[in-house]
């Protein structure tokens, strides 16, 4: 049954009918959600105030504009409230347009200029605390704030205080449902504009009042497949402890390590899997994640708290740091003539280096590469008669990608996109046939594409390559006119739309004699195709149907 | 003869008055079942259903002429509210009220298999499959855009295919 069966069976749910209530109904006076307030005290209200403007004083002080936030690698990752682990390439730009939203005053989006309130709505949301303290802690070099909230109980002279109730003891005096004060210092950066115009995104999380969960992992770093990390956690109540590294894969990734405690330590152990290639396992060869730490609530608690970003269950203490998952670096070293690849930290190479064997077997010496700007950048150390290699790709397994090398040129760009790729070598004794759809054959070599910084632009039709239809289009319209290749798509393929999105696509910085246009339509691509410019425009694509793209009129 | 009342404002003001209940009203016959449904794949919870589809209508019938496009401004309060009370629910630490509500069998795995997603992942994907919105569409109503929209449709997707072919499987 397949996903649109069973959203159709809802049909067949029964329902109220709540009219009359509606009509008789006193709509309530105000509505949690963004751009409101929560229900915070005054007491809260007025120490957010007084916080934001000592934070301000700290954070804008004249003479002192804040540094654009570097974070340790690129690209930028955010635990919140845009998330790099569900958004993946289009993190940017989502945050581009909340940004826009906070400039035109949309109180939707204005709440996240204020690193305190962005840091309170954390609290209560993510990590479920009611009612918090804060305070701005500081200013990091790069330009990232620290806002440490607090909750739980402190006991004074008149019993136990609330924090964040306005100082009230809490209803009949009863403190026991209540932890004791908890403090986690909450690290945010402006991924876009900077200033008191900026908006502010979570980045890391740590504890404040327990040293416990020092993870040990930087922002950004990539963990890589088969790793395994060690932690030790200083007197954690043991049995409310977890220790969790989750992705964003097409199943379940919520990889647990365990934690096994001593009298004086805990020492936590995690390995990271080894992941499927895409479309297997992870839906991107390198899936964003998180790594967490946390002990459940109450601290005694036998119950596990679970991911904070999906439980419904308040947690206690939580360290929390986005991380990259990347697969491992090829066991077999290079032969000592070969010269090593530039890598990337967690074995991930900017080149992809292979060999073809006189039989034209190849061979693969760094099986995860990243892109560069231009394309993905190979270098053949040994062709032994081969002509070319071929690419191939199960995501467009039509289509076949050849270096054109004569043997001469041992390195190359080639327009490969991110993904799960085979290779073979071509030529004097030794041939490929691509066979759309299968998976490695035998005179194939298998390596996968990354795209950590997402520099490609996707192409792929929202109707399929199966369903998709070709398309050229020929013109007279000289190509000396000024006009870019987008805006000459516009103007000049039949079936593009006025509110159409026409854009440069795949990697837009490749040195080709065609540029790619995309065509988007309602957030979905419909059609891609190759703009040609010589002399006269001339435009070869790819068309889902019904777009009516390419189509004569 | 019938006696004919003065046109007033007060009359006009009442004429305004009715035809925007009239129109709440109507919005409400065309959409509230579906609404509705959507809440309760969202919310798995039939009461949050309940409550927000009722403060949603009950909402833009205070606002009257104020809201030029009923349907879409209930959709997304209705969603809005929904998620609110999810969030209320859970900073007072209690898990979602356990109001069993009939459904195929089917359908109960699905809503399972949404309750694992995010709520902005499980928002898209009942917006975009059970409610028919674009993507542009949803991204209005979820408060995102329809690059990010598509995100999370691919990514949800996924998700529910692997959760519900493995049910099927192991079933």
């Amino acid at each position: 049954m397949d996903l649109g069966e069973r959203f159709r069976e809802a049909d067949q749910i029964s329902t109220p009918d709540l009219w009359e209530e509606i009509e008789r109904r006193e709509p309530r006076a105000t509505r949690p959600g963004p751009g409101r307030h929560r229900a915070v005290t005054v007491f809260v209200a007025l120490v957010v105030a007084v916080a934001g403007v000592a934070f301000a004083v700290i954070a804008f002080r004249p003479g002192q504009s804040p540094v654009p936030a570097a974070s340790t690698t690129s690209p930028f990752l955010s635990l919140w409230p845009q998330r790099s682990v569900e958004l993946g390439p289009a993190l940017l730009s989502d945050i581009g347009v909340v940004q826009r939203k906070a400039d035109d005053g949309d109180p939707s989006a204005t709440w996240q200029l204020s690193p305190t309130e962005v840091a309170t709505r954390f609290a209560n949301e993510v990590m479920g605390w009611p009612t918090v303290t804060v305070e701005p802690t500081g200013t990091n070099p790069e330009g990232s704030v620290v806002v440490t909230v607090h909750y739980g109980i402190i006991y004074g002279a008149q019993g136990c205080l609330q924090l964040g109730s306005g100082g009230q003891t809490p209803a009949s005096g009863n403190c026991s449902g209540f932890p004791l004060a908890m403090g986690h210092e909450i690290t945010l950066v402006q991924p876009g504009v900077k200033g008191t115009g900026g908006i502010w995104e979570v980045v890391e999380v740590h504890p404040v009042t327990s040293s416990e969960f020092d993870l040990g992992v930087s922002r950004g770093e990539a963990l890589t497949a088969g790793q395994t990390l060690r932690f030790d956690f200083l007197d954690v109540p043991p049995g409310a402890v977890g220790l969790v590294a989750s992705f964003d894969c097409a199943r379940p990734l919520d990889v647990e390590g365990t934690v096994e405690v001593d009298p004086n330590h805990s020492i936590g152990t995690l390995t990271v899997p080894d992941l499927a290639p895409q479309g297997e396992g992870c839906i991107v060869p390198s899936p964003n994640g998180y790594l967490y730490a946390y002990s459940a609530f109450p601290p005694d608690s036998a119950v596990r708290a679970g991911d904070p970003f999906k439980s419904s269950v308040q947690i206690g203490e939580v360290a929390i740091v986005p991380v990259v998952l990347s697969r491992p670096e090829v066991s077999e070293s290079p032969s000592p003539e070969t010269a090593p690849s530039p890598t990337a930290p967690g074995g991930v190479s900017e080149v992809l280096q292979m060999t073809c064997a006189p039989d034209g077997t190849p061979q693969i010496l760094t099986p995860v590469v990243r892109v560069q700007a231009d394309g993905l950048h190979v270098v053949v150390r040994d062709w032994a008669g081969s002509e070319a290699v071929i690419f191939r790709q199960q995501a467009r397994p039509e289509i076949a990608w050849s270096s054109g090398s004569n043997g001469l040129d041992d390195e190359f760009v080639t327009l490969v996109r991110p993904g799960e790729t085979f290779v073979g070598c071509k030529g004097a004794g030794a041939s490929v046939a691509p066979s759309p759809g299968s998976g490695v054959q035998s005179n194939e070599a298998a390596f996968t594409v990354v795209d950590p910084d997402h520099v490609w632009v996707p192409t792929d039709l929202v109707c399929g390559y199966k369903d998709q239809w070709s398309f050229h289009v020929g013109t007279s319209r000289a190509t000396d006119n000024g006009m870019t290749p987008s805006e000459a798509a516009r103007a000049l393929v039949p079936g593009v739309q006025m509110t159409d999105v026409v854009e440069p696509g795949g990697y837009v910085a490749a040195k080709s004699e065609a540029d790619v246009v995309r065509v988007v339509r309602d957030g979905e691509v419909v059609a891609w195709m190759m703009a040609h410019s010589q002399a006269a425009w001339s435009f070869d694509g790819y068309a889902c149907p019904g777009s009516g793209i390419g189509e004569k009129p | 003869m019938a006696q004919i009342a003065p046109y007033t404002d007060e009359v006009h003001g009442a004429l305004e008055v009715t035809a925007a209940r009239e129109a709440v009203e109507r919005s409400y016959r065309e959409n509230g079942v579906r609404i509705w449904r959507a809440l309760l794949l969202f919310t798995g919870d039939r009461e949050v259903a309940n409550d927000a589809v009722a403060e949603a209508f009950a909402q833009v019938l205070r606002r009257g002429e104020g809201v030029r496009d009923v349907d879409r401004w209930v959709w997304r309060a209705a969603f809005h509210i929904a998620r609110a009370e999810l969030g209320e629910r859970r900073r007072h630490g209690a898990t979602l009220v356990d109001s069993p509500v009939e459904m195929p069998t089917a359908t109960a795995d699905l809503v399972a298999a949404l309750g694992r997603l995010s709520p902005k992942q499980r928002g898209a994907v009942i917006l975009r499959y059970f409610a028919g919105y674009s993507n542009r569409e949803v991204a209005r109503i979820i408060g995102s855009t329809p690059g990010a929209v598509g995100m999370h449709l691919a990514r949800a997707r996924a998700k529910l295919r692997a959760e519900l072919e493995e049910h099927d499987g192991s079933g």
